[in-house]
């Protein structure tokens, strides 16, 4: 798909009839746009509703959280249950885990596929079609298909619980030179030959001309790869062990087992924890999120 | 003397040429033979043998021996019906509510962003968050569904704990999180097709059903298959939501074919490398047959 906003295309509309019809006509669409913003907002209720429940549920004490009838609002507002995960669980550990692993994923993903995109969109050379065929067709194979040989693999290359473990099985991403190569193929060759004329070398080209043009695109990937990054939790429940090296969705999974009772309060304090730094990168940036939805189109 | 200067300086046109490919592509390659193509043959070569995952010394070739066990595996063949009722209903329920949603919101003259903001955002937090809020949502004694449904007068439900509801559950609570990113391909879809397509139907007298299967539809179909497509490869994969929220359980009765894949491959008192793989690859096969029937579907539908 292409990057379009999400805007209607201008197109004019018929002419309508006499004035008694319009006032009906007029009076039918109001009906009409009311029931239409009447549904919307039980659709937004429902998505940012629970959500917002869950937030204000982590500032209510354990009690208050099970308590019967609930409570919106928290009664007695307090961050009992943040100190209490803060101190029980290494939940800012976790938080930094989780961002020193995605930050270098998601700037090596954005390196490896915009490079590689380059020279797929801008380069000819012998088996050009058939290496980039078979690169593409690893993004059909499960992920389950690798999983255990990548176990075994990381595991004899010493890195059970280490960052690299996290990092470089996910560095370069099939999808990311996909997308890139599209993208870049839409670049005119113009440009990139005024650059050779004047001597320029390629990586040069690729640092000033070529990187410069690519940023929606970039984003775009930027967003994704950095959302998968953060949700992961197959990989590392494989290859994590160690308590400080779990990231936050691990973390998170293991307050299951902490205690014999489901402990609510921790469960939804831990899940906030998890999800405010990505709810505040988006509430800046949805309109990149939204229109990344249609740019990458294939993720997800 | 002139061969040498005449083949030092061919290396030197083709470097000029294609030296910074190799640079390029090189590592990448390696990249992936590492991490991509070597383990899907390494899979592939452990599915036809007895390969214990942390002992693989001992490896003998077993042929299609597991394949053909797993024909018999009782877990296996639950797991598979589990992801066939929950790709179904998630499918169903996310492209219903995603397209009616992407209608709505294509009415709007203004204001579309406002309500996507709040929509799409259960499509970018984690999925293990999300699992944690439905964990609550969903308790028997103490969730909040249960609570509404008492004002109703409806008994309460177990959800999750019952082997009846639990697939059900999980695939709502994934629905809730994803219809949204389905509602944004559908919109930017119904913004795609031009105004007058609709305006030459209303001079047909056409009917707003009529226009919505006839015009609306037909020219939908590649953000339809997009997403249906998506739905599939997604919900056959699916791993995290119900390993956490139900581990497979109760009595099995959420079990997935990737959370098989961990337990054998990986689960206590089974390291069944070779095992596993060889339902890894069944679900690709799957996954590969599904999709080629999903786009052959649709063209001989459409064109």
């Amino acid at each position: 798909m292409t990057d379009i906003s999400l805007d209607r295309r201008a197109g004019g509309s018929l002419p309508s009839g006499g004035a008694g019809e319009d006032a009906r006509i007029r009076l039918r669409e109001q009906l009409i746009a009311l029931a239409t913003h009447l549904l919307l907002v039980i659709f937004a209720f429902i998505a940012f509703g629970a959500m917002m429940w869950m937030v204000l549920a982590s500032f209510k004490s354990a009690s208050e959280i099970i308590a019967k009838p609930p409570t919106f609002l928290p009664e007695a507002p307090t961050l009992e249950s943040y100190a209490l995960i803060l101190r029980e669980q290494a939940f800012g550990r976790f938080f930094l885990n989780s961002i020193v692993v995605a930050l270098p994923s998601v700037l090596l993903i954005l390196f490896s596929s915009s490079i590689a995109g380059f020279v797929f969109a801008k380069f000819d050379f012998p088996a050009k079609e058939v290496i980039f065929t078979i690169i593409l067709s690893t993004l059909m194979v499960p992920p389950a298909v690798t999983l255990l040989p990548l176990f075994r693999l990381v595991s004899r290359l010493g890195w059970a619980d280490t960052y690299q473990a996290l990092v470089i099985p996910v560095c370069v991403s099939a999808f990311g030179i996909f997308l890139l190569r599209q993208f870049m193929e839409g670049l005119p060759s113009e440009l990139l030959d005024a650059g050779r004329i004047d001597g320029a070398s390629n990586w040069w080209i690729y640092r000033h001309i070529v990187l410069p043009l690519s940023v929606s695109a970039l984003s775009a990937l930027a967003i994704f790869s950095f959302l998968a990054n953060w949700d992961s939790y197959l990989w590392p429940l494989v290859i994590i062990y160690e308590e400080k090296m779990r990231t936050l969705p691990l973390g998170l999974a293991y307050l299951l087992g902490w205690s014999s009772r489901p402990r609510y309060d921790l469960f939804l304090t831990g899940a906030v924890i998890t999800v405010v730094p990505v709810v505040v990168f988006y509430s800046f940036f949805q309109s990149r999120f939204v229109r990344g939805v249609t740019l990458t189109g294939l993720k997800y | 003397m002139a061969a040498t200067n005449l083949s030092e300086r061919r290396l030197a046109r083709l470097w000029s040429k294609y030296g910074f490919v190799l640079a390029v592509l090189v590592p990448i390659l390696l990249w992936f033979s590492i991490f991509s193509f070597g383990p899907i043959l390494y899979a592939l070569y452990a599915s036809l043998t007895n390969t214990h995952s942390l002992d693989p010394s001992r490896a003998r070739f077993v042929g299609l021996d597991n394949y053909i066990s797993l024909l018999d595996d009782r877990r296996f063949l639950a797991s598979m019906s589990n992801v066939f009722r929950f790709v179904l209903v998630k499918g169903i329920l996310n492209i219903v509510l995603s397209l009616g949603l992407a209608l709505l919101l294509e009415r709007l003259r203004r204001g579309r962003n406002f309500y996507l903001f709040f929509i799409f955002m259960p499509v970018v937090i984690s999925q293990v968050a999300v699992a944690m809020l439905f964990l609550w949502l969903y308790d028997p004694r103490l969730g909040l569904i249960n609570y509404l449904l008492s004002l109703v007068e409806i008994p309460p439900q177990s959800f999750i704990r019952s082997t009846a509801q639990a697939i059900y559950s999980v695939a709502i609570a994934d629905v809730w999180k994803t219809y949204g990113y389905a509602a944004v391909i559908f919109l930017a879809g119904l913004l795609d097709i031009p105004q007058d397509y609709y305006e030459a139907a209303k001079v047909d007298g056409a009917t707003r059903l009529q226009t919505f299967w006839r015009v609306t539809l037909p020219l939908l179909k590649n953000p339809l298959v997009l997403v249906m497509v998506l739905i599939v490869i997604d919900g056959v994969q699916h791993f995290t939501m119900v390993q956490v929220m139900t581990g497979g359980g109760p009595a099995d009765s959420t079990l997935m074919p990737s959370i098989l894949v961990y337990n054998y491959g990986l689960g206590a008192n089974n390291y069944r490398m070779g095992y596993a793989c060889a339902i890894s690859f069944i679900m690709f096969v799957v996954i590969m047959a599904i999709t080629v029937f999903q786009l052959r579907l649709f063209r001989s539908l459409y064109d």
